[in-house]
C-alpha cells in the first residue's frame, strides 16, 4: 500500500495542478469548457449528470460548487450564471441551456431526497404522537386486509414480524422513515406486500417481515446517502424525483430481497446477515450500470409492459 | 479513544483470542453496545435479524464479539453459539420494568446451561440515561444475583448511548479473562 503522505500529496497535486492543466489543454484544443464537453458527449444521461456533478464539485467558483451540493439552488439563475462565467455563446450551442438545466434539476433533486429522507429518519417513533400512532394503526389495517387492530399492545404484532408486543421500539435508527416505507408498500402494492408477508410465514425460509422491512429501509437509505442511487435516479424520466420515488425503490428492494432469500435456501434465520450482504453486493453491482433501473415488473406502468 | 483499543493495550497475552457472547432480550441495546465497543456510529441501528459479529485485531490480540438477536423467536438459536465462550455479556434494559421477570428467567436458564458452566458473566444494566431506569443494585437484588456461586460475575450500570459505565465493564472483562488464561 502507498503511504498516506504519498496519497495526500498526489491528490493535492492532481486537483491543484494536473486537473486544471488537463482542463486547460482540452479547452484550448476543443474550444469548449468541461461542462460543455460533457453536455455534448454521446452517453447516457445518468453518466453525463454524474460527470457534471463532479465537475461542479471541483469548480473554483463557489456558486458552481453550490449547484453540486445545494437542495434549494435556483436552477434557471444558476444556468444563466454558468453561461456567463464560461463565456458560452448560446447561438453556437443552442441545446446547452436546456440540457444543463435538466442536469442541474436532477442533481438538486437528489440532494433534496437525501435531506428529506434524513429528516424522516431522524424523527423517532413516539407513542405520545397521535400522528405516529395513527400511522401504526393504518399499517396494521393495510396488512391485515382491513381487520381492525385488536389492541394497541399485544402478541398479534409478532404476526406482522415485529419483535415483541409493542412495535414502537422496533423502528430504532430508521425512525418514521421505516414506518412510512412499510406503509407505502402495502398501500401502493397491496398484492405484492401481502405476498411477501405470507412468504415470511414459510416453515423453513420464514423471517420476521417488519424487522426485515426496517432493515431494508436501512439498506436503501444508506445507498441513497452514499450517493449510490444516482445511476437510478439520474436515469428516471422524471427529472425531479421525490420521496415517493425513493419509496418505490424501497418496494423493489424488499420484494426482490424476499425472492433472493428464497433462492438462497438459507438453513435458518441466523443466515440473514450473510444473505443480506450478498443481496447488497448484487444491488450495488446493478447500480454500477449507467442506466441502472431499480424497478420490479409490478411497478411498471401497464403501457410499458 | 475507542474502548476496544483499551483492550488492545493489553499485551501480556500475545495471540490471545477471546470469544465473547452478547445476549439479552430484544431492545436491550446489544447491537448499540457492540458498535460502541467497536467505536462505530450508533445512529442507524435496526433490530437484529440473526446475529452480528465484530472482530477487532490488534497486536496479536483478537476479540470476537457475537451479538445474537434477542426476540423470542430467535432465542432458541442462542444455544448454537455457546461452545467455547470465554465470557458472557448479558444486557438488560433497566427502564423496561415490565420485562424484568422475563429477562431474569432467560438469564437463569443461561446460567444453568452446561456449555456455559463456569463462564464469567458481565451483566450490563443498560439505559441508565433514561429517567425511569432502575438502579443496578435494584436489578441485582431483583435477579438474586448474589446467589451465583459457580462463576465470576459482575453487574455494571451503563448507558451504551452516552458511553457511561462501558469502560468499567470492559476493564472487568479483561481482568477476568487475563486471570483465567494465565
Amino acid at each position: 500500500m502507498m503511504p498516506s503522505w504519498f496519497n495526500e500529496w498526489w491528490t493535492k497535486l492532481y486537483f491543484v495542478f494536473l486537473r486544471p492543466l488537463f482542463k486547460w489543454v482540452l479547452r484550448n484544443i476543443t474550444g469548449q469548457c468541461e461542462l460543455l464537453r460533457i453536455t455534448n458527449e454521446e452517453s447516457d444521461t445518468a453518466v453525463k449528470v454524474q460527470k457534471i456533478e463532479s465537475s461542479l464539485r471541483h469548480s473554483s467558483f463557489p456558486d458552481l460548487r453550490d449547484c453540486a451540493t445545494s437542495t434549494s439552488v435556483d436552477v434557471s439563475e444558476s444556468v444563466k450564471k454558468i453561461i456567463e462565467i464560461k463565456n458560452i455563446v448560446p447561438e453556437k450551442y443552442p441545446r446547452f441551456e436546456i440540457s444543463l438545466q435538466n442536469f442541474l434539476f436532477r442533481i438538486k433533486s437528489y440532494n433534496k431526497l437525501v435531506s428529506d429522507a434524513e429528516d424522516l429518519r431522524k424523527i423517532k417513533y413516539s407513542s405520545d404522537d397521535p400522528s405516529h400512532e395513527a400511522k401504526l394503526i393504518q399499517l396494521w389495517e393495510a396488512y391485515s386486509e382491513g381487520q381492525p387492530l385488536p389492541e394497541r399492545i399485544g402478541a398479534h404484532w409478532t404476526d406482522l414480524g415485529f419483535q415483541g408486543h409493542d412495535p414502537s421500539t422496533d423502528f430504532r435508527g430508521m425512525g418514521i422513515l421505516g414506518l412510512e416505507q412499510l406503509l407505502f408498500f402495502a398501500s401502493k402494492y397491496p398484492k405484492q406486500a401481502r405476498q411477501v408477508l405470507s412468504q415470511s410465514y414459510h416453515p423453513q425460509f420464514g423471517f420476521s417481515f417488519a424487522i426485515v422491512g426496517i432493515n431494508i429501509t436501512e439498506m436503501g437509505y444508506s445507498l441513497l446517502v452514499r450517493r449510490k442511487l444516482r445511476s437510478h435516479f439520474y436515469s428516471l424520466d422524471n427529472k425531479e424525483p421525490t420521496m415517493v420515488d425513493f419509496h418505490q425503490v424501497y418496494c423493489h428492494l424488499l420484494y426482490e430481497f424476499a425472492k433472493f432469500w428464497f433462492a438462497a435456501k438459507p438453513k435458518d434465520i441466523m443466515e440473514f446477515n450473510t444473505v443480506r450482504e450478498q443481496f447488497h453486493t448484487y444491488i450495488q453491482f446493478t447500480l454500477t450500470s449507467p442506466s441502472a433501473c431499480l424497478q420490479s415488473s409490478f411497478q411498471k406502468h401497464k403501457s410499458e409492459i | 479513544m475507542g474502548l476496544l483499543s483499551l483492550l488492545r493495550k493489553l499485551r501480556s497475552n500475545p495471540d490471545l483470542e477471546l470469544r465473547i457472547l452478547l445476549l439479552g432480550l430484544d431492545n436491550a441495546g446489544k447491537t448499540t453496545l457492540l458498535k460502541v465497543l467497536a467505536s462505530e456510529d450508533i445512529t442507524h441501528i435496526t433490530p437484529t435479524q440473526g446475529f452480528n459479529i465484530k472482530s477487532v485485531q490488534s497486536k496479536g490480540f483478537k476479540l470476537n464479539v457475537w451479538d445474537i438477536g434477542g426476540q423470542r423467536k430467535i432465542r432458541p438459536y442462542w444455544k448454537n453459539y455457546f461452545e467455547n465462550t470465554d465470557l458472557l455479556i448479558y444486557v438488560i434494559d433497566s427502564a423496561d420494568r415490565k420485562r424484568f421477570e422475563e429477562t431474569g428467567e432467560e438469564l437463569t436458564e443461561l446460567l444453568e446451561e452446561e456449555k456455559l458452566a463456569g463462564v464469567p458473566v458481565l451483566i450490563f444494566a443498560n439505559k441508565q440515561d433514561l429517567l425511569t431506569s432502575a438502579k443496578a443494585s435494584e436489578i441485582a437484588e431483583g435477579l438474586n444475583l448474589n446467589s451465583i456461586r459457580d462463576r465470576e460475575w459482575q453487574i455494571q450500570a451503563c448507558s451504551a448511548v452516552s458511553g457511561e459505565g462501558i469502560k468499567e465493564g470492559v476493564e472487568w472483562m479483561t481482568k477476568t479473562c487475563n486471570n483465567r488464561k494465565k
